[in-house]
Order: C-alpha cells, then sequence, then structure tokens
C-alpha cells in the first residue's frame, strides 16, 4: 500500500509543479544543453576471444569447420567453469588427452555451451 | 591441408611478422632469432636459433634448436632439441675460419654459436632437453614460439633437482657459483664456432 501511495505523490508532484510554471509564465531557462555525448563501455562476455587450441577467433568457426567450409552456426563454442572459453570441437578434443584448461591448467568442466 | 599444418602456417606468419616486420623486435630482444621450418616441403621439422641471455655465462651466444612437431599437435607437444654436434664436426667448423678470426668476432657482439649445450637440464651428449612444459604439463595453449622462448628462460634459471647434466646441476646445488659458470664458460668457448 504505502508503495503505491508513493508513486502517487511522485506523479502528483511534476504536475503540480508544471501547472505553476504556467500560472507564472515561463521562466527565463537556467541551463541549456547544447551538446551531449554519450560514452558507452562494452567488452566481450568471455575473458579471450581467440581459441588458444587452434588460434582462431572464437566467433569464426574452429580451424576444422572452417576448411571444410561449415559455417559457425555449426560450431558452437564451450565455456568452462574457469571463464575461459574455446570451440567446442577444440575442447573436445583436448579433454581426450588431459582433462584440464589449456590456459591455466585447472580442471575442466563446462559451464555451457553457447551457439554462435 | 589439416588442421596441424594450418595452425603451424598461422604460427609461421605471426613469428615472421614479429621478428622481422619491425626494426626493432621484441621477440628478438627476448632471446629468440629465428624460428621456421628446414624446408618448405615439411612444416613437421623447423629449426630455431636463440640467443644466451645476458649476464648468464650463455650471453653473447647463440645456439640452435631442432624442434620435430607431432601429427597430432597441438594435442601433443613438440620435441625439442638442441642442435649437438660431435667433436670432429666442431673442431672442422672451426677450422674453417682463422684463430685471428675467431679472436676478432668474439669481441662483437653475438659472435659465435655453440654447437654443445651445457646446462642442468639439458643432456650434453644428445641436447635433450627437460622442461615439464614440453612433457606433462604441455597445453594446446602454447606455441612453438612461447615454447622456444620458456627454453631461453630456463637458460637463466636452471631446475638443479631434475638434472640431465649432473655435473652441473651439483655444482649449483653446492652453490659455486664461480665453478658452475666457469664451467659452462669453458664448454662454450671450447665448442664454438663463427654462426654463418
Amino acid at each position: 500500500m504505502s508503495d503505491q501511495m508513493d508513486v502517487d505523490s511522485l506523479e502528483a508532484t511534476p504536475t503540480e509543479q508544471s501547472q505553476q510554471q504556467q500560472d507564472n509564465k515561463p521562466k527565463k531557462k537556467r541551463f541549456e544543453v547544447k551538446k551531449w555525448t554519450a560514452v558507452a563501455f562494452w567488452s566481450w562476455d568471455q575473458s579471450n576471444e581467440t581459441c588458444a587450441i587452434c588460434r582462431n577467433h572464437l566467433m569464426e568457426p574452429c580451424i576444422d569447420c572452417a576448411a571444410t567450409g561449415k559455417d559457425r552456426s555449426n560450431c558452437p563454442r564451450a565455456v568452462g567453469m574457469c571463464n575461459h572459453s574455446f570451440h567446442l570441437h577444440c575442447i573436445d578434443t583436448w579433454i581426450k588427452t588431459r582433462n584440464s584448461c589449456p590456459l591455466d591448467s585447472s580442471d575442466w568442466s563446462l559451464k555451457e555451451v553457447i551457439q554462435n | 591441408m589439416n588442421s596441424t599444418e594450418k595452425r603451424l602456417l598461422k604460427e609461421y606468419r605471426n613469428v615472421q611478422r614479429e621478428l622481422h616486420g619491425t626494426k626493432n623486435s621484441s621477440l628478438r630482444k627476448s632471446g629468440l632469432l629465428e624460428l621456421k621450418p628446414k624446408s618448405q616441403s615439411d612444416m613437421y621439422e623447423w629449426s630455431a636459433t636463440i640467443e644466451g641471455p645476458d649476464s648468464t655465462p650463455y650471453e653473447n651466444t647463440a645456439f640452435d634448436l631442432n624442434i620435430k612437431i607431432p601429427r597430432s599437435y597441438p594435442l601433443e607437444p613438440p620435441e625439442i632439441y638442441f642442435v649437438v654436434l660431435s667433436d670432429e664436426t666442431i673442431r672442422k667448423l672451426q677450422g674453417r675460419s682463422s684463430k685471428k678470426d675467431v679472436e676478432v668476432l668474439k669481441k662483437a657482439p653475438i659472435t659465435h654459436k655453440c654447437f654443445k649445450m651445457p646446462h642442468p637440464n639439458v643432456n650434453f651428449n644428445t641436447g635433450e632437453i627437460c622442461l615439464d612444459i614440453l612433457k606433462k604439463r604441455w597445453s594446446p595453449a602454447w606455441t612453438l614460439q612461447s615454447a622456444i622462448l620458456a627454453i631461453v628462460v630456463l637458460l637463466s634459471n636452471p631446475e638443479p633437482s631434475s638434472p640431465l647434466n649432473v655435473d652441473l646441476a651439483n655444482l649449483l646445488r653446492c652453490e659455486d657459483e664461480t665453478a658452475y659458470k666457469a664451467l659452462i664458460r669453458f664448454y662454450i668457448e671450447e665448442y664454438s664456432a663463427i654462426s654463418t
């Protein structure tokens, strides 16, 4: 209930103010925004952007898929619990040799598979 | 072209660009002088030349390495050996240049190439290297370039607890640094020839 009351009063205030402003004739603007530049930062949601096993970019298919002309939708990337990512095809062949992350040699466990 | 060859080609392009693309290559400064396949027809046999790190007994000396790459690379590590020549072959190489030339060149930077490797973790007769990342701790994230740089680092950070050269490792364990450095220097002077 109290939440709703707050919302009501918040909505009421601006209308009251604007009514007051209209009553007192338009005031001189205190400042005017002439130019506004927005700056945004972004980063990949993964700690590495190339696959350390085949050295291809993770947004591209792995070296094998690229060779056979498959597109990237058939080549998902795998993210481990350590947040390192590789092509699923690449990490699958490596963990047959040793079940560790190639980048930090911690035990490899799969966190998620992302379809490109 | 299979995926191993594709990756090797990628590594080759990168390393050549870094070595020869810029005037002051940081790769050269860190001790890697050359890294390339021995012939254009075979991607599975490479050779490398490194320079001994400064303020070690290996400074101002070049060493050659042979690299054999397995068909399953990068899932399997490359086999990397120091090039070791027989005493006879080294004498022949040394004989080609007069003694005076050797003396002159010894004073210039990076003068000679040594064809034996006196190091606690390198077999003196075969050039075999004991380095964990080339055996059990190999990961496909390593490249030929980073593996060779790891060997350069091994030259300044010997590990006497797993020796392939017991004599040098013992000197290091006894903390007789003077004898250790002097013995390495002796071998280097003895088995070096002017690099061609």
